[in-house]
């Protein structure tokens, strides 16, 4: 059979061609103007779904990275603190060091007195530390100051500014006193450890009587205390201090003895002197106890910091290749399209040439 | 023996023939771009009397007489036939889906950043902030705001699904917004046809009486036909006599000269309210809903699904249905994810033994008063169902000192300690949805996080729209290509008319010059006896 052409066919063919032609164009130039072969999901759906999770990932990692950043300035805090700590207690260690060999006169054991007050204060200051508006060894009570100084009462229940206690006001060690961030899909890691845990406490109270406004007075006339809880290096330093003034107070007895004291009596006092003495001398342990501890929860930090920097690296990684992989999808080969946008430019030049040539052509170019 | 004067009588005849074969070219170059025209074609014949020859050669030569036209035919094709309406009809219909598949694509095209997919990141972000600083007030706030952003979006999202829908088909209630709607536009076009073809049934009935065609008007009851197609499905069964019969799905349409039934809209209410006065079951989940009205007075109250293809059933389909990736079901599917997201996250937040902020003079410490009241999200309307359309944020945390009611504490077994502030476990329950879809609140979403039953909707949304595409592009391909073998055979081609009339201009010129030698040799005859 032989096909009969009609000039509407062939007019329509042609503009057929010529809008497939400039549909190329078109789409070319939309890619090489804005630099992306996908510019909406209709491009390429599947492709589409990809980038769309592959950004959800990118920005979900830098969540995780911000809040990797954010846990180890934490945790550097923390640590710093801890340390400046164990410099104190490893201060009030030579002190006590000092005080247990007996050479000491009563004056020097006072101006140790006062120095231990001045480290006792500073060590709840720092225990006090506040990172970003919040304490950082309060476990989750960030807005109740962890350590307050407990002061003792003269015998009518006035407050004086003798120091007794340092008592612990943070989430309690068998409580849930976790802080974290998510640094990986459903990885919490914690910033921060009970000041239990790294100082202890030493929770002292007056004992009154049954109108609770009376203090109780021992046989001395001295009001009485006690101690709810002592452990870590705030125990020691209450101890340390409780040895040191009550030797303090022996040493006073004995310069107030009498001039005709018998020699017994002296001996007496002499003794309690040397008990006092080897009970300070009995605390130098618990001291480096105390700083050992400090020293486990400051390496705890450490392994977290090592771990976060490794999560830090392998996130980067991470962000890097998903990166690449968008780019691979979505970012457009310029080379590739500008070769054939000038292809595409060319064929749709040349269907508009052809189309214009042959629907002038007829019969009646020759009549 | 022949007379000179019959010699002179075919000249005439062909004259008179080769000037009608010339007007005949010129209407098809005329016509040359007439949309459904085809090219006519002058069929010529040898005049023929029948009369005996015998043995008389003079006889035989008498009995030529001339030419003469013996009819005017179009040139057809059988590609014109009920095929190509039927492939238009797709055509129409999946172009239609198509479009409002691309239309519901648009509205979560992530990629233009116009998705769901950045409000839920940011609302995960401000709860990751408020898990750094549980009692900071600017990160509450900035989480009440992501949340609120999240369900603005959400209402967007789907009132812009809704716009689609009361485009096509008008929102199920109102009639102004029905009357503005596509689906009464095509009904409208559609009986406007049904008309056309009427007039054009009762002009070919008065007009094909005998055995020659009436070409243009079968090309005018064509290129109805085909413009019919496109709204729906139609049986036809063309007459004897040129005119056409139109069926739907059984029902009469038009037959002869009448129209038996027209096609009309009502909305879903009205037509819920035609059930309930007819004790009829509604299926209906369309808003809006074609019927016939027949002449006879009678009604076929619901043929939605009786389009099958064409325009109509393309609206009807990408809007309701049985189609499983219609509009409604995306909008359901938003509505599921917006339930999902409230139910989960009010549970958490209301949960026994989760704890919010109060200001007690100044001194923040833990509450769980009225705990029960402090749901997340609630609906706008007062509703009780949580929908895309109504989500919205409780209005107690936009009051003042609403944003400590956010529950970011959690303490088990009562052992609550009224001064932990920074306890963030409620928090973390909550950044844990975003992982963790074990719990009974995730049932309605199949036990996958919201992001990943999200993805689920842009995948279904895109690749429909990809494929509804893809079916009209190959549909527009096989209609172009059927247009164009039409276009081949019944079109005008110029060359061939121009070559025609050259042809019978040059018969024309032919005949006169014979018409003069006869006239010449007449006149010679006559100046004889002089």
């Amino acid at each position: 059979m032989i096909g009969r052409v009609s000039s509407s066919a062939i007019n329509s063919t042609l503009v057929g061609h010529i809008q497939n032609n400039y549909l190329d164009f078109a789409k070319l130039t939309e890619q090489l103007s804005t630099g992306k072969k996908i510019n909406s999901i209709l491009d390429d759906t599947l492709q589409s779904v990809n980038i769309i999770n592959s950004n959800r990932q990118l920005g979900k990692i830098d969540i995780w990275s911000a809040n990797i950043g954010s846990l180890t300035n934490e945790i550097k805090q923390s640590s710093e603190t801890i340390e400046l700590v164990m410099e104190k207690g490893q201060r009030a260690k030579d002190l006590a060091t000092s005080a247990a060999n007996g050479t000491s006169n009563k004056d020097n054991l006072i101006s140790t007195l006062t120095e231990l007050d001045n480290i006792i204060k500073s060590v709840v200051d720092m225990a006090n530390t506040s990172y970003n508006g919040n304490y950082i060894y309060g476990g989750t009570n960030t807005k109740t100051q962890p350590y307050s100084i407990q002061y003792g009462i003269d015998a009518d229940g006035n407050p004086t500014d003798e120091i007794i206690g340092i008592k612990y006001n943070g989430t309690a060690i068998d409580g849930d006193w976790k802080r974290q961030l998510e640094i990986a899909d459903g990885v919490f890691e914690t910033c921060n450890v009970t000041g239990m845990a790294a100082f202890g406490e030493c929770d002292v109270e007056p004992v009154y009587q049954a109108d609770g406004v009376t203090p109780v007075l021992d046989a001395d006339g001295n009001p009485t205390y006690t101690e709810n809880s002592n452990s870590g290096i705030m125990g020691d330093l209450i101890d340390f201090r409780n040895a040191l003034s009550d030797t303090i107070k022996k040493l006073e007895e004995q310069e107030n003895l009498p001039e005709n004291a018998t020699q017994a009596e002296k001996d007496a006092i002499g003794a309690e002197i040397k008990a006092c003495y080897d009970s300070i001398n009995g605390l130098l342990d618990g001291f480096d106890d105390s700083i050992t501890q400090m020293t486990t929860v400051n390496s705890k930090f450490g392994t977290v910091t090592n771990k976060l920097e490794m999560s830090t690296e392998a996130l980067s990684t991470s962000k890097l290749n998903l990166e690449e992989y968008i780019s691979g999808i979505q970012d457009l080969d310029i080379t590739e399209a500008i070769s054939q946008w000038y292809t595409s430019q060319t064929a749709y030049q040349a269907s508009m040439q052809t189309a214009t040539s042959i629907m002038s052509m007829s019969l009646l170019n020759y009549m | 023996m022949s007379s000179l004067f019959s010699a002179l009588n075919i000249s005439a005849g062909a004259l008179q023939v080769n000037q009608s074969a010339i007007s005949i070219v010129s209407n098809n170059i005329a016509n040359i771009n007439t949309e459904g025209y085809s090219k006519q074609k002058v069929n010529l014949g040898t005049l023929v009397i029948n009369s005996p020859i015998s043995n008389n050669v003079d006889a035989q030569v008498d009995s030529s007489i001339g030419v003469e036209i013996v009819s005017v035919s179009r040139y057809t094709t059988t590609f014109l036939g009920s095929y190509y309406r039927n492939q238009i009809s797709e055509q129409a219909n999946y172009n239609e889906q198509a479009q409002i598949a691309s239309d519901i694509a648009g509205v979560f095209d992530e990629l233009q950043g116009k998705g769901l997919d950045k409000e839920l990141e940011d609302f995960y972000a401000a709860l990751d902030n408020l898990s750094k600083s549980p009692t900071d007030k600017t990160t509450r706030i900035s989480f009440i705001d992501s949340a609120s952003t999240l369900t603005d979006k959400m209402n967007k999202l789907s009132s812009k699904l809704n716009e689609i829908k009361n485009q096509n088909v008008g929102d199920g209630i109102s009639q102004s917004e029905l009357n503005k709607s596509k689906i009464t536009q095509s009904i409208n076009e559609l009986n406007q046809k049904i008309e056309d073809l009427a007039k054009i049934n009762q002009m070919i009935a008065s007009s094909q009486t005998g055995t020659l065609e009436n070409n243009n008007l079968l090309d005018k009851r064509d290129l109805l036909l085909k413009d019919i197609s496109k709204y729906g499905n139609f049986e036809e069964s063309i007459q004897e006599n040129g005119t056409v019969n139109l069926k739907l799905d059984g029902t009469q349409i038009i037959y002869g000269t009448t129209i038996k039934s027209k096609f009309n809209v009502k909305t879903a209410a009205q037509y819920d309210e035609y059930c309930q006065q007819n004790g009829i079951e509604n299926k209906n989940e369309c808003n809006a809903v074609v019927y016939i009205e027949k002449n006879d007075g009678s009604t076929i109250p619901n043929i939605n699904n009786k389009f099958e293809s064409g325009e109509i059933g393309g609206i009807l389909k990408a809007n309701t249905g049985s189609e499983d990736k219609n509009i409604n079901t995306v909008l359901s599917d938003l509505d599921t994810l917006a339930s999902t997201i409230a139910n989960v996250f009010n549970e958490i937040q209301t949960q026994k033994g989760a704890y919010y902020l109060e200001n007690n003079n100044g001194t923040i410490q833990l509450s769980n008063a009225n705990l029960e009241n402090y749901e997340i999200f609630t609906t706008k309307d007062g509703s009780d169902t949580i929908k895309a359309d109504n989500i919205t944020i409780n209005s107690i945390f936009k009051e003042d000192d609403g944003y400590n009611k956010i529950a970011t504490a959690y303490f088990p077994d009562n052992q609550i300690d009224y001064n932990a502030v920074g306890n963030i476990n409620n928090i973390i329950s909550m950044i844990n949805t975003k992982n963790d879809t074990t719990t009974s609140g995730f049932d309605s979403i199949g036990n996958i996080s919201f992001n990943e039953y999200y993805n689920g909707i842009i995948g279904k949304v895109a690749s429909n729209s990809d494929y509804k595409t893809n079916l009209a592009t190959a549909q527009d391909s096989i209609v172009a290509s059927l247009d164009n073998k039409i276009k081949e055979q019944t079109g005008v081609d110029l060359n061939e008319e121009l070559s025609d009339m050259v042809k019978f201009q040059t018969a024309f010129s032919a005949s006169a010059r014979v018409f003069e030698t006869c006239n010449n040799m007449l006149e010679t005859l006559v100046h004889l006896g002089e």
